[in-house]
């Protein structure tokens, strides 16, 4: 049993000229709500494209489950579900008529499974889905995809058109039955809250490149805020050497406060910080906001890598 | 895939069907009414009428253009009519090949095709025994078959526009430019030989009697070719 | 027969909530599975949870805070870890017999932690020595009077 559902190593796809994603590399474990962040522009599409073969890559290896998407690409989307983030089905198709296509062109297809879904968001079997609004649409997909039993799901921006009811019970859905039955979730998303709260999983994705893969309860761990407090001030050599130190990102300074934001080893730092020929007259530890942490990643102003 | 096709195309199927079957059910009726009674005795007048049924429908004027304007269209649309609503993307993510897709596509389309082809030449059929005029049917046979061969090739080329144009009306401006500069060229003495039209019609093979199988090879090879350029197009393209 | 740990509220809505003592906050920076694993120390020490009582299903819960079950399976197995629940296959997770004992050493660990920071502080603030003594001593006697009147 493989322990990664989606290997990318060394990615780098052109389009033309220019340059999409680059010497791009990524690990999602099996089992896990794996979030994909990033700006407009920052290659989320163009990955998930070439996860499922529709991309060719320049350089560079992907495999799905095991399956090298360019070699196997058809072993590849018989054991992935998709949900676009255009999620632009056949508008002059109903619901049942769409289900027979996809099942006409699934390996395997259970039709039961598509119809509890189906119910759950109560969709209208017979009306067409040119009438369907956006988050119809999205609940429509998913359930589709549910229908070839997928070992992974890909969602491109799954949530965006969703009103807050809607969103609330995709999310519950795909929490509750879908990871909760051990499949692997990968979903792209500009919604930093969604992330925050779902994933246990998150890489960022900027420029084409990774610059941040790693388990949300352990960014929550490492990246922390230290406040050291100086009465009698600081000289600036100080600052200087704190800012040096190793896993802080940042050392801001205003009157007699210091403020390093950490990105590991916060008690070493503590120890550390203690030891000096000026140490604080306090140093507290504060949590951060994951979801500004994550920004300034997406930003480019942090980098892990 | 199958009535996933039938049903995007239903409307041009339709159109076109009632446009043709119009249009080859006519026939018959205007050669009676507009060359007033045709002269000579029986046999005369019948293989008269089997000629002025094949120039009309089955040469130039009427049937070809009808066939090479449907099978642009149709063939327009199939790729490009999806890359423009964005539908290609849950195409490709299933797991179909992409010569499964493209061959069901132009399977659909040439069947269309080929039943409307069918049903033309039945209502010439019809039309003519209401007019008391009997057509040798393994000749009406053989000229609806060459004919409609003769129609994949305008649908295989609008294939080929489709994949690499960029939206649907893009590919219909290339294909019939394509057409109508190579009708044009065709016009020239020295080019007949190359005429598509001079081999989906066979005006000897249908009067004579005589089994077209040059005409046949010709066409074959004919519409083949596009769809091999189009299969090996559609494998490059990124989408 | 349901089990205390299982609270199924039936609010006007006809909810079901599966565990209402337990609460994540996904902004407050602290890594969810030590959230859990705290909350649910805590609720064996107030008494909410017993040994015997079984702790919601994976799912459930992951389902119930919208949150990913791999970070519950995180905090059950640090629970287990710690030796206050198992899981019996078939049946649940549940919380052990021992966990009482457990929590209680660890809570009487952190009692003597706490005393050395609060004496340490005292010292450093410059506090008197022997007032500080029979501050303690004064604290002692009314407390562990109280709690000789009680029994």
């Amino acid at each position: 049993m493989n322990k990664v559902a989606i290997l990318v190593d060394h990615l780098t796809v052109n389009y033309g000229s220019q340059c999409v994603l680059r010497d791009l590399s990524l690990e999602v474990p099996v089992g896990t709500i794996f979030g994909f962040l990033g700006r407009n522009g920052a290659g989320k599409t163009t990955t998930i494209k070439t996860l499922l073969g529709i991309r060719r890559p320049t350089a560079g290896k992907v495999e799905v489950l095991g399956y090298d998407v360019v070699r196997q690409h058809i072993e590849v989307c018989s054991h992935v579900g998709y949900v676009s983030e255009t999620h632009n089905l056949y508008d002059y198709l109903n619901i049942t008529q769409m289900c027979a296509f996809c099942r006409d062109t699934s390996r395997r297809w259970k039709q039961n499974i598509v119809d509890t879904y189906l119910d759950l968001f109560a969709l209208p079997r017979t009306q067409k889905i040119k009438q369907f609004s956006k988050g119809m649409k999205t609940q429509l997909a998913l359930s589709l995809a549910m229908g070839s039993e997928p070992d992974i799901l890909i969602l491109d921006e799954p949530t965006a058109d969703l009103d807050p009811i809607a969103r609330e019970l995709f999310l519950h859905t795909l929490i509750g039955d879908i990871a909760a039955a051990g499949k692997t979730v990968f979903f792209s998303s500009h919604i930093l809250s969604d992330i925050e709260a779902v994933a246990d999983h998150v890489a960022v994705i900027e420029g084409g490149r990774i610059v941040l893969s790693a388990e949300l309860d352990e960014l929550r761990e490492t990246h922390k805020i230290l406040r050291l407090t100086y009465p009698e001030g600081l000289p600036p050599a100080e600052l200087e050497y704190l800012q040096s130190l190793p896993h802080v990102s940042q050392a801001k300074q205003e009157g007699q406060v210091v403020q390093l934001h950490t990105t590991g080893m916060v008690n070493e730092l503590v120890s550390l910080i203690k030891e000096r020929l000026y140490p604080p007259h306090d140093i507290e530890t504060l949590h951060t906001d994951l979801g500004s942490v994550l920004l300034e990643y997406i930003k480019g102003i942090r980098n892990d890598h | 895939m199958i009535t996933k096709e039938l049903l995007d195309i239903r409307w041009k199927l339709l159109v076109f069907a009632l446009i043709s079957l119009g249009t080859a059910g006519f026939q018959p009726f205007s050669l009676v009414s507009f060359s007033g009674q045709l002269s000579g005795t029986t046999v005369q007048r019948t293989s008269d009428f089997q000629a002025h049924i094949w120039e009309h429908w089955f040469y130039l004027s009427n049937g070809p253009l009808i066939f090479l304007l449907f099978a642009i269209v149709l063939g327009c649309g199939l790729i490009a009519t999806e890359v423009s609503q964005g539908t290609i993307t849950f195409l490709f993510s299933r797991p179909l090949s992409r010569n499964r897709i493209l061959l069901t596509k132009y399977a659909v389309s040439a069947a269309s095709l080929l039943i409307v082809a069918i049903l033309s030449s039945i209502a010439i059929l019809v039309s003519s025994m209401i007019l008391g005029y009997t057509l040798d049917m393994i000749r009406l046979l053989t000229a609806t078959f060459l004919f409609w061969l003769g129609s994949l090739t305008p649908l295989g080329c609008a294939l080929i526009f489709s994949i690499i144009a960029s939206d649907t009306l893009r590919a219909l401006l290339w294909s019939l430019l394509t057409f109508a500069v190579g009708n044009v060229l065709l016009l020239i003495p020295r080019w007949q030989p190359w005429s598509l039209l001079y081999y989906w019609s066979s005006r000897q093979s249908y009067l004579q009697g005589t089994f077209p199988f040059a005409e046949y090879i010709f066409c074959f090879i004919a519409a083949l070719l596009p769809l091999l350029l189009a299969l090996w197009l559609f494998h490059l393209k990124e989408y | 027969m349901i089990s205390f740990a299982y609270k199924y509220t039936i609010l006007v809505t006809g909810e079901r909530h599966v565990a209402i003592w337990l609460n994540v906050n996904i902004h407050s920076g602290i890594p969810i599975y030590i959230q859990i694993v705290e909350q649910v120390q805590h609720a064996l020490d107030v008494g909410v949870l017993q040994p015997g009582d079984y702790l919601p299903p994976v799912r459930e819960l992951a389902s119930e805070l919208t949150i990913a079950p791999n970070t519950i399976v995180k905090a059950y197995n640090e629970l287990q870890h710690m030796g206050l629940i198992e899981s019996r296959p078939g049946r649940g997770t549940i919380v052990t017999a021992q966990a009482n004992a457990l929590r209680h050493e660890k809570r009487v660990e952190a009692l003597y932690e706490r005393l050395h920071a609060v004496v340490h502080d005292a010292a450093n603030m410059g506090i008197d020595g022997q007032e500080f003594l029979a501050a303690v001593q004064r604290e002692i006697g009314s407390a562990f009077d109280k709690r000789r009147e009680l029994t």
